[in-house]
């Protein structure tokens, strides 16, 4: 067929509006979208809402004043601002200002002085909000519940608050907030030696949003620990997607606290950071299907069944619904599996438990088949493995994992 | 089995199981019970026989406003090969899939029909669909233009 010839206007007279946006729904790349917003008014709106209902648009400082005159026409034509579904905004741009220093740079704008001209973005759902250096007030706070109220999805990159206040404040500007993500993340202007554990009493602290998913990569074991406790505090939250890092046994068992009352819900939980595995347990999280943690070493050096985070946390697993594990291994030159410790993991999984186990994978960077085999190799003299309720060659499988295509997620 | 006709009055039997893909049939079906009344209807026969026995979208499934459907233009071989058709008939594929109310067939012609917009520039598919520039005045063209800009990764 070819495509070049027109179709005969006995045709086209026929075709409805409906059609068309059906046509168009179905582009899936950026240009084709871009040809389509320009070929008539009608198509226009259509195509603009699938272009930017997609790519997330990113301001810094950088580009602030003019995407600032997009808005300020906004007010009288159709411009992309009511399209935008996904913001990302840099307060400092980059280069980025070193954390402790003044931000003279001139070309640096606050969020206090530039969110409340961000005005008639009706489509927001997702936003993510980064490199705040403690210079935000309560004008931030409610220029988010004017400007941003729809927004379902938070994301705080890289973020110093001056205080709680400000968090709390900010996170109750958005009513619909579903999901929150915190990634490099202080309080307290980001001192060092200020523990947030100290800085506020929890019962003068209000309640968190009902979130569904929370995706909590804070390096700082004091923020990791206040959160969960403030959290737990309060009572559950109904979480189905958890991510954490087991950072210390202090914050395990915040986290686990948190697991008690919130736990029954979750349904998939990331460990981001496999450093500590005691006082963690999912035992609470009844409904969990996938889990996964990452960044475990299996270092040629190690002895022999000597890594015993994964068994230790899979011991904790009490979901009888649990059909997926994976492990995330350190990017090596060389992988030494059998460091795992094999005996203890296979007696684990001998539960009924793990009748429904579908999957459990070691993904790795590199040398996929060479790790196939061995894993075949360790699987097959298992004596252990006979007696697990799944069978261990369909279950057990490498898979490959870059840390540039999956940007470091799991 | 239903009694099929065309417009220019032949008439088919299939079974009911067959042609309720159709939405619009399996309420008419459901309206007119279990008689014999004949329903006249264009050709879509061998689609649905084809595809029998495969679910059918919820009632209140969302067509093309679902904005956590994936969107594609991905075909299957079969559904490749029974839409390569001329376009003049494609369409009409389209237009009697809309009116029936299938939508697995109408998203097959519309996916193609996207397939064909792909790599075109305004003008080219302007040209193809016999529509007007109706941007008044030019420079508007000019500021959407501009505004695309920001669908890029920075």
């Amino acid at each position: 067929m070819t495509a070049t010839v027109p179709l005969s206007t006995n045709t086209t007279d026929l075709i409805p509006l409906e059609i068309y946006e059906h046509i168009i729904s179905f582009l899936d790349d950026r240009s084709s979208l871009k040809s389509c917003s320009l070929t008539c008014k009608s198509w226009h709106l259509t195509s603009w809402k699938l272009l930017f209902g997609e790519c997330a648009i990113l301001i810094h400082r950088n580009n602030i004043d003019k995407f600032l005159e997009i808005v300020e026409r906004d007010a009288h034509s159709v411009t992309i601002i009511r399209f935008i579904r996904k913001l990302r905004i840099e307060q400092g741009g980059s280069p980025r200002v070193p954390l402790g220093e003044q931000t003279s740079d001139s070309g640096t704008f606050r969020y206090d002085e530039y969110l409340p001209r961000l005005v008639g973005f009706l489509s927001v759902r997702n936003l993510r909000l980064g490199w705040i250096r403690g210079d935000t007030t309560s004008i931030t706070a409610d220029s988010l519940r004017t400007n941003f109220g729809a927004v379902t999805t938070l994301e705080l990159n890289s973020v110093i608050f001056s205080s709680h206040v400000h968090f709390f404040d900010m996170l109750h500007a958005l009513p619909q907030l579903a999901v929150l993500g915190l990634s490099g993340f202080h309080f307290n202007s980001g001192r060092s030696g200020d523990d947030a554990r100290n800085a506020v009493a929890l019962d003068e602290t209000p309640k968190p949003p009902q979130l569904q998913e929370l995706y909590c990569n804070v390096s700082g074991e004091d923020i990791e620990d206040f959160l969960f406790t403030w959290i737990a505090y309060h009572g559950p939250i109904p979480v189905r997607v958890l991510a954490v890092g087991l950072l210390s046994q202090q914050c395990n068992s915040s986290i686990s606290r948190f697991l008690t009352s919130s736990g029954p819900t979750i349904e998939t939980v990331k460990i981001w950071e496999a450093a500590v595995s005691e006082d963690f347990d999912l035992s609470p999280c009844t409904s969990l299907r996938t889990l996964r943690m990452g960044w475990v070493h299996f270092e040629p050096a190690f002895p022999e069944g000597s890594v015993t985070f994964v068994t230790d946390i899979v011991r904790t697993v009490t979901s009888p619904f649990i059909n997926e594990i994976t492990v995330i291994l350190v990017p090596l030159e060389e992988i030494h599996l059998r460091a795992l410790d094999w005996e203890a993991l296979l007696y684990v999984l001998q539960r009924p438990l793990f009748k429904n186990l579908q999957r459990f994978c070691f993904a790795v960077e590199h040398d996929e088949v060479k790790i196939t085999r061995e894993l075949e190799t360790i699987i097959t003299s298992a004596a252990a493995s006979e007696t697990l309720p799944f069978e261990p060659k369909d279950v057990f499988q490498v898979v490959g994992w870059s840390v540039s295509v999956n940007r470091g997620q799991w | 089995m239903v009694t099929l006709v065309t417009s220019d009055n032949e008439k088919f039997n299939a079974e009911k199981e067959v042609v309720e893909r159709s939405v619009l049939i399996k309420n008419m079906l459901e309206d007119v019970g279990e008689s014999d009344q004949p329903i006249p209807l264009p050709m879509f026969l061998e689609y649905c026989e084809h595809h029998r026995g495969e679910p059918l979208p919820a009632p209140d499934a969302d067509t093309s406003q679902d904005d956590t459907r994936k969107r594609t233009t991905d075909i299957s071989e079969w559904d490749q090969k029974f839409i390569t058709v001329d376009q003049e008939m494609l369409f009409e594929i389209i237009l009697a899939a809309n009116y029936l109310d299938i939508k697995s067939l109408l998203d097959v012609g519309c996916k193609t029909v996207a397939n064909m917009i792909k790599g075109k520039t305004p003008e080219e598919i302007r040209k193809l669909f016999n529509i007007v520039n109706d941007f008044t005045p030019r420079r508007r063209c000019a500021q959407i233009k501009k505004e695309n800009e920001w669908a890029e990764d920075r």
